[in-house]
């Protein structure tokens, strides 16, 4: 199973694993802040358990690194079949919070299925798109790919998760088109694609709806869903070009702000430290996407190169809607921002995906032949 | 070597397109970046001093809730204020102590309150107790600077011109509940929502729209400045077709008794009287009704709750016999010169169907079918007409059907037909059956607003109208009046109506008219009594009423169409235990439409 040799550890990247640990370090420092509790000076527990997750994240990036990419680009259909019948199982025997049905619990600890479900999902879109043949993909083509999208989009969709079933299309349709489709294969699926808008508005719940309207007109509620926003926007408006300091958020800390821990965590962050702190977690990520990219541009082994596009897309879109609906230019949608956002599926789930990453690039050598 | 340049070709082409793709993703960061900018350093004052006054909450400013009218311009409901006392989860020290502090003065209901301030949305106001008495007022006035997260709000709650002789049409206000919650939108915990009648109904009418304002708040969550204001808007009124003067009558009437009264324009479906006896207290409502009372009241078995005008269903008796005229004859089974001969009892099968009068009524033609209510006639006709058709039409009069009044809970009886049996008992319908049901009893149950509505159908020429409640409803000056809404056109010739018609007033005016209880002076009343059987007595016996107990007496139906030479008004009188139809009911309406008269609705 771990096939290390030399010149493996010799392309160990050690670059990948110094951002990731910069990202993270960030990451838990905001959620020191947002333990703190002003009001009596108190620490809420999240920082040391999201400590202890990023501990169980480094083990699963040394897993993923150790065991060779291929090993889980042979076995994608099985580990997708297996993938799809948790998705299932949790909207049967799920544990319903907030209105939506996302996880199982086991043994205490509640598994996410749609986290667990992006690591397959990289995979099988690298075995399923690994045919880099010269010509583009035309409509049919587009049809059987999306084969492999549709069961997961809507199983999550169903749960309902809609801010997760987007992404997973997004990183499909990047993965598309990266594999390239013809000018009037695009120009039509664009076509069907905002024609099918009105009908996904139809199919989503009421509150969903109301989060997209109130997102276009964040005054309509400012009680309900809007609130987020305007906080959110308050908060980092207010936090100018250096910040308040660590600590020292005033809206964070007087409870002005909802979810400052999880999915508002990009604002805590912009309030404290500013324009400096905002733009230094975005340059983070910007390093890590183009490391990975970097990784794809060096491998000509094609699973790999696809494997790569794909993380590095689920760690792009991620970033960008939840940083995205903090400073309200997005609906408020409950995705985490990777690494950051307090959260133990979203920590392993990442970790792992950067050690499929970095499993390629250890074995970049190889030659799309010994595939 | 080939299979090398292929690779390397792909490698280029991917390596490029890798490029593009990392170009694309570092857009989306710009944009990101951008905004950043733009929240952070171009509109930093602005946001600065929002947070710099973070003691700025949202604030919602209820609207009012309409009043409600009746016909002539009283006001039956308007809002007088109520103190009540919120809390501010974001405000409180020591939730427990702070609660244990209110609690010494009013009794409130902390599991209930902790629930709601776990769920309260930031600085939201939490209802924790209404209706503070001056005395309470100025403690916690006085106090407030102790009670860090309470604050004091006038909220308005109803104000009754007569808090009993309308309950069952306007209904009472209560909390909202978890559903809700769920279901509507823009309500809260605490919030006042109608209950029943019109308030329930016309909710969203009445409620208006809920404004906000931006305030600026001290230490204490106290308000000390609003910065921006967007009124509410408040709600809008309703005008009831009902006459107050006329209610307040009907109850006098009633006094002890149970039952309901009617009274619906046959022309435009509006109901001019609408009152059930025995009634409740509106103002146990206000500001809420204490557990006690409530039990009181769901436990107290002569129901006050219950609308019997259409929440009650009852077998018509021979009210019943007026619409068997019209079908007999609209299918021309009968002309008004058609004779029956009654000897007492019509022989069917293996059975006897008696008549009330044993010793028969000989030969009976319509008018005295209908003015001395003979059972036999109508046993004939029933036979004639068969159950598909006398099912056909009270369908179509909604008997038994809802006639989707503007109150809620409204019930539909039962007007039984083939498919109904065969639902009901898996069997098929018998002929007997249909002897009984041409009197109007056996398996029919309708109800007072059923009934009524049927007679106005009957006189307005056929028009099967949608009672309503609600005349118009008022905005900003202009008056929207509720549309008559017509079901069902059944062509009724004039002489059918003069035939039934002449009938009915004779059961009034002649020598052995059942209905004479209902004469006034002034004007021409057409009648049908109607007794519904409670337990099944022998009719051949002579009972006397007062010595039966009264649970066991049957429930007296009064109709009414006036005047008779043109008629305007349907009326439908029912009390229950009342004893035979000619008795209470009949009495009743006579005063109700001896009542109208000196309003001037009807004249001479």
């Amino acid at each position: 199973m771990f096939q290390i040799d030399k010149r493996q550890l010799k392309n160990f990247d050690f670059i990948l694993l110094l951002i990731i640990f910069l990202i993270n370090i960030c990451g838990i420092l905001a959620i020191y802040s947002a333990s703190y509790d002003m009001s009596d000076g108190t620490f809420d527990a999240y920082y040391k358990k999201q400590i202890l997750w990023f501990g169980i994240g480094i083990l699963a990036f040394l897993f993923f690194s150790a065991v060779s990419y291929k090993r889980w680009i042979e076995y994608a259909y099985i580990l997708y079949v297996l993938g799809i019948i948790l998705l299932i199982l949790v909207l049967i025997i799920g544990h319903v919070g907030m209105g939506a049905q996302r996880w199982i619990n086991i043994g205490g600890f509640r598994l996410q299925p749609s986290e667990i479900f992006k690591i397959i999902f990289v995979i099988i879109l690298a075995y399923n798109f690994r045919d880099l043949s010269e010509n583009n993909l035309t409509i049919i083509d587009i049809i059987k790919k999306s084969l492999i999208l549709l069961p997961p989009f809507l199983l999550i969709f169903l749960q309902p998760d809609l801010g997760t079933a987007v992404i997973f299309l997004a990183v499909w349709g990047m993965v598309l088109l990266y594999r390239g489709v013809t000018k009037w294969t695009f120009i039509i699926s664009l076509f069907t694609f905002i024609l099918s808008m009105p009908f996904l508005w139809f199919n989503l719940k009421e509150y969903q709806k109301n989060r997209v309207l109130t997102f276009l007109n964040p005054e309509r509620d400012p009680f309900g869903s809007g609130y987020h926003v305007i906080q959110s926007k308050v908060a980092i408006g207010s936090g100018g070009m250096f910040g308040k300091g660590f600590l020292q958020g005033t809206q964070t800390h007087l409870k002005f702000l909802p979810e400052r821990h999880t999915d508002f965590i990009f604002s805590l962050i912009n309030e404290e430290f500013g324009l400096i702190g905002g733009s230094i977690i975005l340059l983070l990520f910007i390093l890590l996407i183009y490391r990975i990219i970097q990784n794809a541009i060096e491998t000509s082994e094609p699973t790999a190169k696809i494997l790569c596009i794909a993380v590095a897309s689920v760690t792009f879109f991620q970033v960008f809607v939840n940083s995205a609906m903090t400073v309200s230019l997005m609906p408020v949608v409950g995705i985490p921002m990777p690494f950051v956002s307090y959260g133990g599926s979203s920590m392993i789930t990442f970790m792992a995906m950067m050690g499929l990453v970095n499993s390629a690039k250890m074995r970049k050598f190889n030659s799309p032949s010994e595939y | 070597m080939l299979f090398r340049k292929l690779e390397d070709k792909i490698n280029l082409i991917y390596n490029k397109k890798s490029v593009v793709f990392f170009a694309f993703l570092l857009a989306g960061f710009f944009i990101i970046f951008l905004r950043l900018l733009y929240l952070q350093i171009i509109n930093y004052d602005k946001y600065k001093k929002i947070a710099d006054n973070n003691r700025i909450r949202v604030v919602r400013v209820k609207a009012d809730r309409g009043f409600i009218y009746d016909r002539n311009d009283n006001i039956i409901v308007k809002n007088k204020p109520s103190y009540n006392l919120y809390l501010v989860r974001e405000d409180i020290e020591d939730k427990n102590n702070l609660l244990n502090l209110i609690n010494q003065k009013i009794p409130i209901d902390k599991e209930l309150i902790e629930k709601r301030l776990k769920k309260a949305y930031y600085y939201q106001e939490v209802l924790a107790y209404r209706g503070l008495t001056f005395e309470e007022l100025s403690y916690f006035s006085e106090n407030i600077e102790d009670l860090q997260g309470v604050n004091i709000k006038l909220d308005p709650v109803r104000d009754y011109l007569d808090s009993t002789s309308m309950s069952h049409i306007i209904g009472y206000l209560g909390e909202t509940t978890e559903q809700d919650l769920k279901t509507k939108q823009n309500y809260f915990a605490g919030d006042l929502i109608g209950k029943t009648g019109v308030e329930y109904f016309y909710e969203d009418i009445l409620r208006g729209k809920d404004g906000k304002k931006f305030v600026e708040v001290d230490s204490l969550g106290q308000t000390i400045n609003t910065i921006e204001f967007q009124p509410p808007v408040n709600g809008k009124s309703l005008r009831l077709s009902v006459d107050y003067r006329l209610q307040k009558f009907a109850q006098k009437l009633f006094g002890n008794k149970r039952g309901s009264i009617v009274v619906e324009d046959i022309q435009t479906g509006e109901l001019i009287l609408l009152f059930s006896s025995p009634t409740y207290d509106l103002n146990e409502f206000i500001p809420y009704i204490t557990e006690e009372n409530w039990d009181k009241l769901i436990k107290d078995n002569k129901k006050p709750l219950l609308n019997r005008a259409i929440e009650s269903h009852y077998p018509p008796g021979s009210i019943f016999k007026i619409l068997m005229a019209l079908i007999g004859l609209k299918e021309k089974a009968i002309t008004p010169d058609s004779k029956f001969f009654c000897n007492g009892k019509l022989e069917f099968g293996n059975y006897e169907y008696k008549c009330w009068k044993t010793a028969g009524h000989g030969d009976v033609d319509l008018k005295k079918g209908i003015s001395e209510s003979c059972d036999v006639y109508f046993y004939n006709l029933g036979l004639q007409l068969g159950i598909d058709k006398i099912s056909e039409y009270a369908k179509r009069f909604k008997l038994g059907e809802y006639t989707n009044v503007d109150i809620p809970n409204e019930k539909k009886g039962v007007f039984p037909n083939r498919d109904w049996k065969k639902n009901a008992f898996n069997q098929i319908w018998f002929p007997g059956e249909t002897i009984i049901a041409s009197i109007g009893q056996g398996y029919i149950s309708v109800t007072p607003i059923q009934l009524v509505n049927m007679f106005a159908g009957i006189f307005n020429g056929g028009k099967i109208l949608k009672p309503h409640i609600v005349k118009s409803i008022i905005d900003d000056n202009e008056e929207i009046l509720t549309k008559t809404e017509v079901y069902d056109y059944i062509t009724i010739p004039e002489k059918i109506k003069k035939s039934i018609l002449d009938g009915m007033t004779e059961a009034v005016y002649g020598r052995h008219g059942t209905s004479y209880r209902a004469r006034v002076e002034s004007i021409t009343v057409a009648g049908k009594t109607g007794t519904a059987q409670v337990v099944s007595l022998k009719k051949t016996e002579k009972y006397d009423d007062d010595k039966i107990p009264e649970k066991y007496r049957d429930h007296s139906w009064f109709a009414a169409v006036f005047p008779a030479e043109q008629p305007q008004y349907a009326l439908i009188a029912m009390v229950e235990h009342g004893g035979s139809g000619s008795q209470s009911a009949a009495a009743l309406a006579g005063a109700i439409i001896n009542k109208m008269v000196d309003l001037k609705y009807v004249s001479d």
